[in-house]
């Protein structure tokens, strides 16, 4: 009867202290998540915003290197316009001291006409 | 009390009296002044924040606020080119050097080095150094790249560069009367001229707006409100005319101009089924990039459009075509020419007085007649005439989206009683029209009797890019096919018989009238006596037409007769265009002929 009171105390004991222990480890627990919940999102928070500045400066370059290659490459379509003229290739001609061919000056051969091959 | 020290407190009360009325003119002084501040202060306040309340509300805007004008990108221009398309008009962006002679350091090194690199006179660029106060001077706009880079690597402190955007063409003198340029028009720049100016609102845009604050250092901030009203920019345009083709026509027209001395020459080639212009030449023209180095103003003129003048002979085609499609005449209807015609005191003569005795209706075009083409308008008659005339599109504009064209003017033809002017207009005398008109009107025979709609834009492209087409349009049929096709065999008959030989491209069938016509006296009857315009207009091949080309030469000084300055310039536009457009020829050719023409 002494064995079984003494085991009821000690069942009584360690309830009182599960109790307790329950009601102190959830208060921290609480917190403990609270705080980890907002320094998670603060460092989701830092994370996002960083990225997306980063991110965000990635696209300005781009944009920027977009914006400048089709700046050049207006340029060099103009470039090419400018070569392809027609005046400025016979202003070419001349400074090379090179001459039209007259009409006059064309031979045209028949094609089935014998030919030299060497 | 004593007398002594009785009189001490008369003293002091004395004193005391007068420190008194000493310290009330202090106060009194004060308080004036104060009040003299205080109207002050109020009526500056009140001048500057009543009577100066819409100077400093602007003041601040302008240091608190951005307020840009958001300028448009002006659309471009294109010719047609076998593989794509060839930029006629285009914005390019140049440097350009300016001075901050603030900052300038070595001033004569400045301009030692400046002068030498963009070739100033060092005088001028030492007087925009002169003082020594002033942040910005101009020294050169439009500087080349290489100007620029060695701008760049001289590195000269005070010296800097400046990107402007300006309107360019690449091809500097090609087209020039038909795109135009753009100039200033008072403070603004603006299309001046041909396409420039025609398609100027389309072209240009719509500016639009950005309204934000700023802070202190001038930065947009970006959380304030902000008013934006983007630009519009402008529309690009393709143009029907294509690169290669108007060059060789423009090069045609120059070596033909300075061959014979004439003052001025004009070419068009149109595609006669659709009505779409290939080329409009000019010579003498200029280059559009330079536009303010061209002496005479009316090289900016477009005379293919606006130059109207008396054809002469060419203009029999349209007569003998009327006289066919009436039924008066047949190509072989015969008459009797007796070298003149006599008319209310006038007498109509052909050309080098001739006489041809009994000739037929070809045969009057391939001699090219006065007196045959007075016969066949005699046959058909006044008002018909004039009906056909007008049909032909002669008196009215075209409606080619080009400015400054001319209606010509065949109000001669008004009074149908007056037989006289009727018998001049039959061979194109006294009433005018332009070479635009002459082409649209034999593309009307080339095209089955179909008059077209002259188009010179292919395409508009809009700046979200989508595109219109810009559809052929028929304005109406002049003559029957049947009629059509016989003026043709009947041109075809000049080029090989009559006037007009040296139209021929050896191995197609080419068609054409020549035509020279004297000059109206300018301010008086008559005509000049030593001036003539050359003229040839026709259509290859005659049995599928593909090429209406008409050219004009004004006053050659070595030849009289279109037959050797016209014709000739038509031949090599023609013999071009077939070989260009790889037309399959309709006749075989021997190698010899080839190599003889």
């Amino acid at each position: 009867m002494r064995a079984y009171r003494a085991i009821q105390r000690k069942k009584i004991k360690n309830s009182r202290f599960n109790t307790d222990f329950y009601l102190k480890s959830g208060s921290i627990n609480a917190t403990f998540v609270v705080v980890a919940l907002l320094v998670v999102a603060s460092a989701v928070y830092l994370y996002t915003i960083n990225t997306s500045a980063v991110k965000g400066y990635e696209i300005r370059n781009l944009e920027k290197e977009i914006a400048e290659l089709k700046k050049e490459n207006k340029q060099l379509r103009i470039k090419k316009a400018e070569l392809n003229s027609l005046y400025k290739i016979e202003k070419e001609r001349d400074n090379l001291e090179m001459s039209e061919t007259q009409p006059e000056e064309i031979v045209y051969i028949e094609e089935n006409s014998p030919v030299a091959l060497k | 009390m004593d007398s002594e020290s009785g009189m001490a407190v008369y003293n002091t009360k004395k004193q005391n009296k007068n420190d008194f009325s000493s310290e009330h003119w202090r106060i009194y002084v004060l308080v004036f002044f104060i009040f003299a501040l205080t109207v002050i202060i109020f009526f500056r306040l009140y001048s500057l924040q009543v009577l100066a309340h819409q100077k400093y509300r602007l003041l601040a805007q302008d240091q608190h606020q951005v307020l840009k004008t958001l300028t448009p990108k002006r659309g471009e221009v294109y010719l047609q080119e076998h593989d794509g398309l060839y930029p006629l008009a285009v914005n390019r962006e140049f440097q350009m050097v300016y001075l901050v002679p603030k900052r300038v350091e070595d001033k004569e090194q400045v301009t030692y080095s400046l002068s030498s690199v963009l070739e100033m006179n060092e005088d001028e660029i030492r007087k925009k150094l002169a003082d020594s106060e002033d942040v910005f001077e101009i020294l050169q706009h439009k500087i080349t790249e290489d100007q620029a880079a060695k701008i760049k690597e001289l590195n000269l402190k005070g010296v800097k560069l400046m990107p402007e955007t300006f309107r360019y063409y690449p091809g500097e003198r090609l087209a020039s009367q038909t795109i135009g340029f753009v100039g200033s028009d008072g403070d603004e720049l603006k299309g001046r001229y041909g396409i420039e100016y025609y398609w100027e609102k389309e072209l240009s845009g719509e500016p639009g707006v950005l309204n934000q604050e700023r802070d202190a250092g001038g930065r947009w901030i970006s959380i304030s409100d902000r008013d934006l009203k983007p630009a519009k920019d402008g529309i690009d345009i393709e143009l029907t005319m294509d690169h290669i083709v108007q060059y060789e026509v423009e090069k045609i027209m120059r070596e033909t101009v300075e061959k014979h001395g004439a003052d001025n020459g004009s070419a068009i080639v149109m595609d006669p089924n659709s009505g779409d212009v290939l080329a409009m030449a000019n010579y003498p023209d200029f280059n559009p990039n330079n536009y303010g180095e061209v002496e005479d103003m009316s090289y900016y003129m477009n005379p293919v459009i606006s130059g109207a003048y008396e054809a002469g002979s060419v203009f029999k085609t349209i007569t003998m075509a009327a006289g066919l499609d009436t039924g008066k005449i047949m190509p072989d209807s015969t008459y009797v020419d007796t070298g003149q015609v006599n008319e209310a005191g006038y007498t109509i003569e052909n050309s080098e007085e001739k006489v041809y005795g009994k000739q037929t209706m070809t045969q009057v075009l391939e001699e090219s007649i006065n007196t045959g083409v007075i016969h066949v308008e005699k046959l058909i008659g006044n008002k018909t005439f004039a009906d056909y005339v007008k049909r032909f599109g002669f008196g009215s504009e075209t409606g080619i989206e080009l400015p400054g064209e001319s209606a010509g003017n065949i109000k001669n033809l008004e009074y149908l009683k007056r037989d006289i002017q009727f018998f001049t207009a039959s061979f194109g005398h006294g009433i005018t029209m332009t070479p635009l008109q002459i082409a649209n009107a034999y593309s009307a025979i080339a095209n089955g009797g179909v008059l077209m709609k002259p188009q010179v834009i292919e395409k508009i492209i809009y700046p979200d890019g989508s595109e219109k087409i810009m559809d052929t349009r028929e304005i109406r049929r002049v003559i029957s096919k049947k009629s059509a096709r016989q003026t043709g065999e009947m041109l075809r008959s000049v080029v090989v018989n009559g006037h007009g030989k040296r139209a021929d491209v050896p191995g197609y069938l080419v068609g054409g009238k020549t035509g020279t016509a004297q000059v109206t006296k300018s301010g008086e009857k008559g005509y000049e006596e030593d001036i003539t315009i050359g003229s040839f207009a026709g259509f290859a091949p005659v049995d599928d037409p593909k090429f209406t080309v008409v050219v004009k030469i004004y006053h050659p000084r070595d030849v009289e007769w279109a037959e050797s300055t016209a014709a000739p310039a038509f031949q090599k536009i023609m013999k071009f265009l077939l070989e260009y457009y790889e037309v399959k020829p309709t006749e075989e050719v021997g190698i010899e002929q080839i190599n003889h023409n």
